[in-house]
């Protein structure tokens, strides 16, 4: 047994650390959240060049080969400075996808691009109902001869209206299908939303009368379900971590502050309400670490508790994080209620981790099937 | 990252399991045996003879080193002893504080002689301990106690009262600490002593608690000689020693405890599936399906919270920062699962042990009134979060 990482994945997060924080801290790339794009390019090329966006993808396709861990730590480092762009998107949701259950085809077209940063995808999951259960969804794709048409609406589509294809779980029959869809198709229109964290950008995708072909499916027809639990599971552990980072770094935020900030003649750290506000929020940070790490070995490793254990780190993360960012805009008083404090978007990318693929309860009914499942 | 057993470990886990699959008491356990309650002569003998048991087999201190009946087994090794002793639903052992803390302090700080009288009778049972502290005016400011010895020829002579003692009333013997030096700052005029509770002068009076049990006690000492021989490490340096105990209380134990919350779910999920509610089992309502997952999940949490402190420890021989909360985590969680527990049964969950229409024997209402407890006692939440924050985060002393 052993839970730390190796040394040459401290060697990766010490490199992303301070490549983050340097270049792209969440004081300058909150601006160009607000762009058309919702991030800066040389962020994009940067990630490329330090070969971030191949970490996880197969060697054979032009990635590093690494694991489900070392992607983990180059998220939580993200998380840490609110890092914008469509890394989770193109990597998490479409290129571990394909490499997980794409053709052969379909891998040699996409994942060297995505390597080299010459391709973005994204998953489109959730409708209008905004529900995750795959029993709620209503797009299908309807058999026309050797063909399939595809309509319906997804929403909530991360950085959709800056990627080359779009993943679509669809209704085909009873059962759900996985297809890969040109994001410039004729009958793709992308709409992007508005949503109270701009770190984060999403879009309403319409698919009317798309035209897909057999060879635009992913995996086998019909076996959408399977992988879009793989899809929620890593989804689970990749935004785990990223709150991990973020949750950390306004804790490091709030005990600067607390030691730092002096008010009837002490700092204010001195105070045992603030002292233990303090604990309460490492234990949480701490905890939403732990899980965020073994849930991401699960995942490598391909061990039987993925659905589990995902499900756990997503759930203790994200209430953890919400709490935690909450209760540091109290600590820091009227500097932590400003525009200019970044620590709202803190609160608020909290709180879009926390709905994004399935709120805390949802993961937890997941959690206790999986267990059930298994104990049968 | 890796979270399989090596050879080694996989070995040890192979042989201990195949020890407890032989040894590992079977069938109905007296009254009171389901919470490692030593109350009633029933209960107490049947952990003294599975204490012997374990003994016998050299299993009864895993970490204690071999030249002294332990296996010398490093902290993963124990955590693999904790995880097949929970899978075998094996009883706890009887002697803890002698195993967990009075052991590994006369191994650290005792005399050759100290470890040869007493680390033998610790292992098998035939020695009881408690631990001395606490006081009535020294409880959380533990350095502020006043229990004296004073030194006379080759004796300590003892005078004062300790309080809350734990196993008190089955003890033969306390690990005390007395002031030695009245004149000095408060932690450098303190001693350790080990005492003889049997010794002329002790007096020891059962404290009942809340749960109804009088699991711990006052005991007065007027004037007991203690030879001076008894004395662990050196006079005046018995805070050093408190210290190492309190961690050994707050780490080492913390191992064990994993397995004890561990098998508490296990149990709450029992009962979930026996038991009915609004008209249909308790594991389809999805408000209790929701309670029940926020517990199993803070149990892994717990674990690999565990997991990781023990990594750090054994590459830097100190925990991390996820070492320090997990008294807290793991108190307070229990605290909610003891009251999901109750909840669960409704209105029955109110009758106590002993009556016919008690929920499986009364556990749960022990459970529910003897979990508040564990946030007081080995260092009460508050402190342990001043701890947290004071020495882990670096905020200023109030
Ligand atoms: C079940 C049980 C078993 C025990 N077994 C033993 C035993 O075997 N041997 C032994 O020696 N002792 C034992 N104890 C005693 C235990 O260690 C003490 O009760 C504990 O250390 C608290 O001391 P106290 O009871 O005097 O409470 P106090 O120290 O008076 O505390 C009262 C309240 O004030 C709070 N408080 C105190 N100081 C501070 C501070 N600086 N900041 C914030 N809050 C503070 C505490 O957290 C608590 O909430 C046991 C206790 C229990 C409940």
């Amino acid at each position: 047994m052993n839970f730390d990482l190796s040394d040459e994945q401290k060697m990766l997060q010490e490199s992303a650390r301070s490549c983050l924080a340097k270049e792209f801290p969440v004081t300058t790339t909150r601006k160009a959240a607000e762009s058309l794009t919702g991030y800066p390019e040389e962020l994009w090329k940067k990630m490329a060049d330090l070969g971030w966006l191949g970490l996880a993808l197969p060697e054979s396709y032009g990635g590093l080969g690494l694991g489900f861990v070392d992607l983990a730590v180059v998220l939580e480092e993200m998380g840490r400075e609110l890092t914008p762009g469509p890394f989770f998107s193109t990597v998490v949701l479409a290129g571990l996808t394909l490499a997980d259950a794409g053709s052969a085809e379909q891998k040699k077209l996409w994942l060297p691009r995505i390597a080299s940063g010459g391709a973005k995808g994204t998953f489109a999951w959730v409708e209008r109902s905004g529900e995750w259960d795959g029993g709620a969804l209503v797009t299908a794709a309807r058999r026309a001869g050797g063909k399939y048409v595809l309509n319906g609406t997804k929403y909530f589509v991360t950085y959709a209206h800056v990627a080359d294809f779009i993943l679509c779980l669809a209704r085909t029959g009873k059962a759900l299908t996985v297809f890969l869809v040109d994001a410039k198709a004729p009958g793709v229109k992308v709409e992007p939303m508005a949503i109270m964290d701009s770190s984060r950008r999403v879009s309403k995708v319409e698919f009317r009368n798309v035209a897909v072909g057999p060879r635009d499916v992913v995996g086998k027809p019909g076996a959408g379900a399977p992988i879009a639990e793989g899809v929620l599971s890593r989804a689970c552990v990749a935004m785990a971590a990223e709150m991990a980072g973020g949750a950390q770094r306004v804790l490091e935020m709030s005990i600067e502050y607390a030691k730092a900030r002096v008010q009837f003649g002490k700092p204010i750290g001195s105070y045992q309400a603030i002292k233990h506000k303090c604990s309460n929020m490492i234990l949480e940070v701490e905890s939403a670490r732990s899980a965020a790490y073994y849930s991401a070995w699960a995942n490598q490793e391909g061990s039987p508790d993925v659905v589990e254990v995902s499900s756990i780190a997503k759930a203790y993360a994200s209430e953890a994080y919400r709490k935690v960012t909450g209760e540091a805009i109290q600590l820091h008083g009227g500097i932590g209620f400003t525009w200019e404090h970044p620590l709202h978007l803190y609160f608020r990318r909290a709180k879009f981790s926390e709905l994004m693929f399935g709120d805390p309860a949802f993961h937890r009914e997941r959690m206790l099937r999986a267990v059930e499942k298994s104990a049968a | 990252m890796d979270f399989k057993d090596t050879p080694e470990e996989a070995k040890f886990r192979a042989e201990i399991r195949e020890w407890l699959r032989k040894n590992a008491p079977k069938g109905k356990r007296p009254g009171g045996a389901w919470t490692g309650s030593l109350i009633g002569e029933d209960s107490l003998k049947f952990h003294k003879d599975w204490q012997k048991k374990l003994y016998e087999g050299g299993w009864a201190a895993v970490a204690w080193p071999k030249e002294y009946g332990g296996r010398g087994a490093s902290l993963m090794e124990q955590v693999i002893f904790y995880e097949e002793m929970a899978r075998a639903c094996a009883p706890s052992v009887v002697n803890v504080i002698g195993i967990a803390l009075v052991g590994p302090v006369l191994i650290g700080h005792g005399t050759e002689e100290q470890k040869q009288r007493f680390l033998k009778p610790i292992l098998s049972g035939d020695m009881i301990w408690s631990q001395g502290f606490s006081e009535p005016n020294a409880g959380s400011d533990l350095a502020s106690l006043s229990t004296r010895a004073v030194l006379e020829g080759d004796h300590f002579v003892v005078n004062g009262q300790k309080v809350w003692t734990s196993f008190g009333t089955i003890a033969d013997w306390i690990l005390l600490l007395v002031r030695t030096d009245p004149s000095a700052p408060k932690h450098r005029g303190i001693s350790c002593l080990l005492v003889d509770l049997h010794s002329p002068g002790v007096t020891i009076r059962p404290l009942v608690q809340m749960t109804g049990d009088a699991e711990f006690s006052e005991v007065f000492f007027d004037n007991v000689r203690v030879p001076q021989q008894n004395l662990v490490g050196a006079l005046n340096d018995g805070w050093s020693i408190a210290i190492a105990t309190l961690m050994h209380e707050r780490g080492g134990v913390a191992v064990a405890i994993q397995v004890q919350i561990e098998q508490v779910l296990s149990s709450l999920f029992d009962l979930a599936r026996r038991t009915g509610k609004n008209g249909r089992s308790a594991m389809e309502d999805p408000r209790i399906r929701q309670e029940l997952a926020r517990c199993y999940a803070e149990v892994q949490i717990a674990r690999w919270n565990g997991y990781r402190s023990l990594t750090k420890i054994v590459k830097d021989g100190m925990p991390g920062p996820e070492g320090s909360f997990g008294k807290v985590f793991w108190t307070e969680l229990n605290q909610r699962m003891q009251e999901l527990a109750l909840n669960l049964s409704g209105v029955f969950g109110l009758v106590p042990s002993g009556d016919p229409l008690t929920v499986d024997s009364g556990r749960w209402v022990y459970g529910y009134l003897r979990s508040r407890g564990n946030t007081i006692e080995g260092g009460t939440s508050e402190i342990q979060r001043n701890i947290v924050a004071e020495r882990v985060l670096g905020l200023p002393k109030g």
